[in-house]
């Protein structure tokens, strides 16, 4: 529940709205359903949507949206508009609502997506700064709310205390802002620096936003190439530390062997950790820019929307409509293999980025055999194993290289990871995406004739897991469809698009 | 303290970029940062210890430590290192034969030092 109150002048009372995540009907009370977007973005979303349903509100009252607060909770609590800008607070400072002139919509909504959310002190600190004017705290009644809870009846994550990373984006902000006189021509960031396919959707989001204060992207240097590659609008600031994986660096026998201050008992590195030493080592260019963390901040694969429609809602686009949505509109880019269809050639991506989303072995065998046996040519990345069973294994060690492989083969199939997306989102080559334990509405491609998905659409996609599954214990995801299947669509697409038949 | 002698290796090869293969604990390139070197890369195969290490030295700008092995780590390295500036290699370990060859395949490591760990 996301909440907000509009006061016009002369009439009272506050105005109220309340509204949904959506769930992808896009009625009047649903805002898009981001994990990329910060809470402070929703503020900056619900200010919209007040501004536009009462366009004469001279001060806006929004929940945090950390918290469910109804627009009645918030009616109880402000009754008039206070004269000036101010920050609501539990006991220990925590903010429950903001109360801003309209104006910061005007002039500073970008800035709205720094805010802590979760230091009243700081962000009336951050927000009086923006503004040139005092911003006020005022604690209610209440009982402690926060810290913020390891998942929040909004949606917010919070297990391994990554939202110290909005802290940190605060924190920097107002350093910036106090010691620099041209702080507000300062170009923001969007902290999204991996894994190869988070920075692949989100230089893919640059090109489709019309409107965003985003001009760079913060990226691990050994995915500095992506952005690029992905004709990516926003300029690249390369991060010159190791990414993190999904699932923990080490062991849990390691962690007790070796230790370290910086992981988790089960081997993981913290999203706020990471931040705070990416803060670190980007040194100077920290405070050249106001870094907005756009990591994940609620579950992805609860929300129905693409990747790719997430970024772009985190970098500033409200997304109303289906047609706005990467579904709903058809891919910009189609491209197709200039080498004659005989012999059919189809390259394989199976390796995704944990081990229930790599396509089974025995599963691929079966299909290799199937396609060789109609005289098609199988090549696979970085796949020496598969050798033996008639594949030729290729290297990809760049977004140039990947294209280079793609661009000699008619058709592409891969699980869900970097070069499936790039291959479909921006090349358009025909595509087929594998899926298993993710889902694929939030990482396929709108359909058409050189684009589908293949997946047994079984009820426990998507599990969550990572490496083993979590009913028969096995390291195969069972969602995966059969070699036999994928075989025959990988024919019926050559035949579709290059007139090839078997 | 390593047994390694930066100072002398410095001065006669006049080598001011160091490339560590297999950086482990961390401690080589640790005791390396206390010398006047342009910069230090560490590559390290296990991302446990190259996140500990990456963390350690934050914001030490003239350290990089790339998470990576063999040729697929110093492809990541080697752009950013001029073919003419002399480099102190420091190879161990089991795969000290291999790393040294994907090095040897990209670059003349003519005016290079090169040291081998046990």
């Amino acid at each position: 529940m996301l909440s907000g109150l509009a006061f016009v002048e002369g009439r009272g009372a506050g105005h109220p709205a309340d509204f949904r995540f959506s769930r992808g009907a896009f009625r009047d009370d649903e805002i898009f359903d981001s994990a990329r977007a910060t809470p402070g973005r929703y503020i900056a979303e619900i200010g919209r949507r007040l501004l536009s349903r009462f366009p004469d509100a001279e001060w806006l009252a929004i929940a945090n949206p950390l918290l469910p607060l109804p627009s009645g909770l918030l009616a109880n609590w402000i009754a008039a508009p206070p004269g000036q800008a101010e920050i609501a607070t539990d006991p220990h400072g925590f903010p429950v609502f903001y109360v801003l002139p309209r104006r910061v919509w005007a002039e500073s909504e970008r800035f709205l997506m720094l805010l802590s959310v979760q230091d009243a002190g700081l962000d009336a600190d951050l927000l009086a700064a923006v503004l040139a004017e005092p911003v006020a705290r005022r604690g209610l009644p209440l009982e402690r709310l926060g810290p913020a809870p390891a998942r929040g009846t909004n949606g917010w994550l919070n297990g391994d205390g990554r939202l110290i990373g909005l802290k940190l984006q605060a924190e920097l902000a107002l350093k910036t802002i106090r010691a620099r006189p041209d702080w507000r021509g300062l170009p923001f960031a969007v902290f999204e620096p991996m894994h190869a396919g988070d920075v692949l959707f989100m230089a893919m989001a640059s090109t489709l936003v019309t409107e965003t204060p985003f001009t760079r992207h913060i990226v691990c240097s050994s995915y500095a190439d992506i952005p690029e590659a992905c004709g990516s609008k926003m300029e690249t600031l390369p991060l010159r530390l190791p990414w993190i994986t999904r699932h923990g660096s080490a062991s849990a026998e390691e962690v007790r062997r070796i230790g370290s201050p910086w992981l988790a008992a089960d081997g993981s590195v913290a999203e706020g950790v990471y931040f705070e030493k990416a803060l670190a080592r980007l040194g100077p260019a920290a405070e050249q820019n106001f870094i907005v963390f756009a990591r994940i901040l609620r579950l992805y694969y609860v929300s129905v929307f693409h990747l790719v429609d997430q970024a772009r809602f985190a970098l500033g686009e409200s997304l109303n409509a289906f047609s706005d949505t990467l579904h709903g509109r058809a891919n910009p880019a189609e491209g197709r293999c200039a080498v004659p269809a005989e012999p059919l050639k189809v390259l394989f991506h199976l390796n995704g980025g944990w081990t229930l989303k790599t396509y089974p072995l025995e599963k691929m065998r079966r299909l290799i055999h199937s396609l060789r046996g109609v005289g098609v040519e199988v090549s696979v990345i970085d796949r020496p194993d598969l050798v033996a069973d008639g594949a030729v294994s290729v290297v990809s060690e760049s977004s140039a290289a990947l294209r280079g492989l793609i661009e000699k083969h008619h058709i592409f199939v891969g699980v869900d990871s970097f070069p499936h997306h790039f291959s479909r989102l921006r090349m358009g080559w025909p595509t087929i995406g594998l899926f298993g334990n993710t889902q694929p509405t939030n990482s396929d491609a709108a359909y058409g004739a050189d684009y589908q998905t293949s997946d047994r659409t079984l009820a426990c996609n998507r599990c969550g897991a990572h490496h083993h599954c979590p009913l028969n214990g096995e390291p195969d995801c069972a969602n995966y469809m059969a070699p036999e299947r994928v075989a025959g669509d990988i024919l019926a697409m050559a035949q579709r698009i290059y007139g090839y038949s078997a | 303290m390593t047994d390694f002698d930066f100072s002398t290796a410095m001065v006669r090869s006049g080598c001011r970029i160091l490339v560590v293969f297999g950086i482990g604990d961390g401690s080589v390139i640790g005791e390396a940062a206390e010398f006047p070197f342009d910069h230090i890369y560490g590559i390290e195969p296990s991302h446990h210890q190259a996140i500990v290490t990456a963390f350690k030295q934050a914001e030490n700008q003239k350290i990089t430590v790339i998470h990576g092995k063999g040729a697929r780590g110093w492809g990541q390295v080697s752009p950013e290192i001029p073919a003419e500036t002399p480099v102190l290699f420091l190879f161990g370990g089991a795969t000290a034969e291999s790393d040294k060859a994907a090095v040897a395949a990209t670059r003349d490591m003519v005016r290079d030092l090169v040291w081998v760990r046990d």
